[in-house]
């Protein structure tokens, strides 16, 4: 015992490698290495019923490049903006709300938009298919029998439902950081603000807004990106009709038995979507602001 | 504008959930004075100042700048600026665009901006940092753009909360200086809260002392010095010396005051001084020497020197009376050689004019 205490005392470096340890190798085995595994297969021949031939086969690349694969990867980013973009819209002023209020009904108010998401993610886009189905969707049947419509409204399998599943799904990961943003903000600048003849208007445009844009960019991030891959939410909601990029990758690992085409283009999607975080990080974060 | 006040409080109270800061506040600036706020913390000083500026609205009373009542007129609206106590620079732009915030919401065009910057800017001697943002700039630094970003609207009145307070003691006398030649150069009328008796003294035309939202004397600095309406003030400013006794006659203005046993002195009757009362007899280190001196104008009692502190410029000594009761007396080390400073355990008789003892209502 005392030659190991010795041993680290005199090696202390050692102690933060020691202590890097446990994640390093959890993220090494479980993240980084399935990472490269599934680089790999998209370079390999497929097996007839699934899994992988040791062969190289470079042509599953080009494959992707196909009208299907790509009016689906451009609808996917549509629907992932029109999620994004929708989020702000409606958490940023929630987020302004909540940031403007006492510090006890802060915390009270953040709790409420959390307990919701204590419950399975799963069910809860299931309570969403009860409430958006077509002819049996509560939505649906109390307005018809209320006499409101006497047709079912399309609110099913389709685009509408996919964004709405989305926007509720990730809506929290929008606000949190925007919250934060604001909650940091110096109070003391909307009163130099108004002392210098600024209306409330130009006071958010000109000092809230360009200091909350951290928070909105994080913000943004958090909730494109899950939506980009997103795939349950697209299964359940899009009714079988509706599919994003997600369900097609899961598409061809579950069904097609084709793991060389989804490793290839999930591979693609993520290098698309380093890319443009990384372009989008850069160009905001340049405007002064630092997180 | 002559004839009109700058700045006019009637009858302000300011009431918050449970605490009224400001309590039935009565005071008239001038135009083009350099007025102080001055009290401890909690005393309304600052709630005073936001009154003014338009962030707070009064519960009852009226403000008025220039004559004209503010009422309901919100902090935007109003032809004063502020330079906040923690500067409220805005961090994500740089010193121009800090500096002429005011003017670009006032659209004022683009050259006529640039010039007025220029000029501010050199007035605090900041030229050539335009580009700088706040976070690259010393405390000091910061404070002149806050400065800068207040006077560049040319103001009715400029409003400034505890500027100095985070600055340290040698830049914060030398900004003491700057201000106030500032404000002369300038000719705005400067509303100053301070906790700081002496900055308050230094730099002010007038000042007004507060005390739990209330205002107890407004004067000069010599005014408000020499002749302390009441205990607090004379406590805030400069030190006294305190002698609790009972008034025994009233002559031509003056009160024999009985200092028991056997101790009798006079001083300046305040109004409502009356025969019997209980009172405390003030007068302040400076006025008193440890010399015998002639004529009726003069308090004199005999002492022993407790203790002497030496402080380079002056001597401090305390000393111990017949009554038990401690005074101070601070004299100018203004002779030459070893033997003017005093030595413990003398006995000595301290003196003072009548004019310069005040008495307090014991409360």
């Amino acid at each position: 015992m005392e030659g190991i205490l010795k041993f680290f005392r005199k090696h202390q470096g050692l102690n933060a490698w020691l202590m890097l340890l446990p994640g390093t190798a959890w993220l090494l085995i479980f993240f980084i290495l399935p990472l490269f595994i599934v680089v790999a297969y998209s370079f390999l021949e497929r097996g007839t019923y699934g899994g992988v031939i040791w062969e190289f086969s470079p042509g599953t690349y080009g494959r992707v490049f196909d009208p299907l694969y790509l009016s689906t990867f451009f609808r996917s980013v549509y629907i992932a903006l029109m999620t994004t973009f929708i989020c702000l819209l409606v958490g940023y002023p929630l987020a302004y709300y909540i940031a403007t209020r006492s510090p006890r009904l802060r915390n009270s108010l953040i709790l409420a938009l959390m307990i919701p998401f204590w419950t399975n993610f799963l069910i809860r886009t299931y309570a969403w298919l009860t409430l958006l189905r077509t002819n049996t969707g509560l939505i649906n049947v109390t307005l018809m029998s209320w006499g409101i419509i006497d047709k079912p409204l399309p609110l099913f399998g389709n685009d509408f439902a996919i964004v709405l599943g989305l926007v509720y799904g990730w809506l929290p990961d929008m606000i949190l950081p925007i919250y934060a943003a604001l909650e940091r903000l110096d109070k003391g600048l909307l009163e130099a603000a108004s002392d210098l003849y600024a209306s409330n208007a130009k006071t958010f445009l000109r000092v809230i807004w360009p200091l909350s844009i951290p928070g909105v960019v994080a913000g943004s991030m958090l909730v494109f990106i899950p939506s980009l891959g997103a795939f349950v939410t697209p299964a359940i909601l899009g009714g079988g009709k509706s599919l994003m990029i997600g369900n097609i990758i899961s598409n061809q690992f579950l069904a097609a038995h084709d793991w060389p085409f989804g490793s290839a283009l999930s591979t693609l999607m993520m290098v698309l979507m380093l890319a443009g975080t990384l372009i989008y990080f850069r160009s905001t974060v340049k405007n002064g602001s630092v997180t | 504008m002559s004839g009109v006040n700058a700045v006019e409080l009637v009858d302000v109270v300011k009431k918050f959930t449970d605490v009224t800061a400001v309590d039935r506040v009565n005071l008239q600036i001038k135009d083009g004075e350099f007025f102080s706020l001055l009290g401890p913390s909690g005393c309304g000083k600052t709630t005073t100042l936001r009154l003014v500026a338009g962030f707070e609205l009064p519960t009852t009373g009226e403000v008025y700048i220039c004559g004209k009542l503010q009422g309901y007129l919100p902090a935007n609206q109003r032809p004063v600026n502020t330079v906040f106590q923690n500067y409220a620079l805005f961090p994500h732009m740089n010193v121009y665009k800090n500096v002429s915030f005011g003017l670009e919401m006032q659209k004022v065009p683009q050259k006529e901006m640039r010039t007025r910057v220029g000029e501010v800017l050199e007035m605090v001697q900041l030229r050539g940092m335009e580009r700088r943002k706040p976070r690259q700039l010393s405390g000091g630094q910061q404070q002149r753009v806050a400065l800068a970003r207040a006077l560049v609207n040319h103001p009715k009145v400029l409003l400034l909360d505890e500027p100095l307070g985070a600055l340290d003691l040698k830049l914060r006398k030398e900004m003491q200086v700057e201000l106030k030649s500032l404000q002369e150069k300038v000719g705005i009328t400067f509303i100053y809260v301070t906790h700081d008796q002496e900055e308050a003294l230094t730099m002010s035309d007038r000042l007004a002392v507060m005390n739990k939202g209330n205002l107890l004397q407004i004067g000069t600095p010599q005014q408000v010095y020499e002749a302390p309406e009441c205990r607090f003030v004379a406590d805030f400013i400069g030190e006294s010396n305190y002698l609790p006794g009972r008034v025994m006659s009233l002559k031509n203005g003056q009160a024999e005051i009985l200092v028991e046993p056997r101790i009798h002195l006079w001083a300046m009757a305040s109004p409502g001084i009356s025969p019997g009362m209980n009172v405390s007899l003030a007068f302040r280190p400076e006025k008193a020497q440890l010399n015998a001196l002639q004529g009726e104008e003069h308090n004199a009692v005999q002492a022993c020197i407790q203790d002497v502190i030496y402080t380079g410029s002056a001597t401090s000594y305390y000393l111990r009376l017949e009554n038990n009761a401690l005074i101070k007396v601070v004299q100018q080390n203004n002779s030459v050689g070893n033997g003017f400073i005093r030595q413990m355990g003398e006995n000595v008789t301290v003196c003072w004019p009548i004019q310069a003892s005040t008495v307090f209502t014991s409360d």
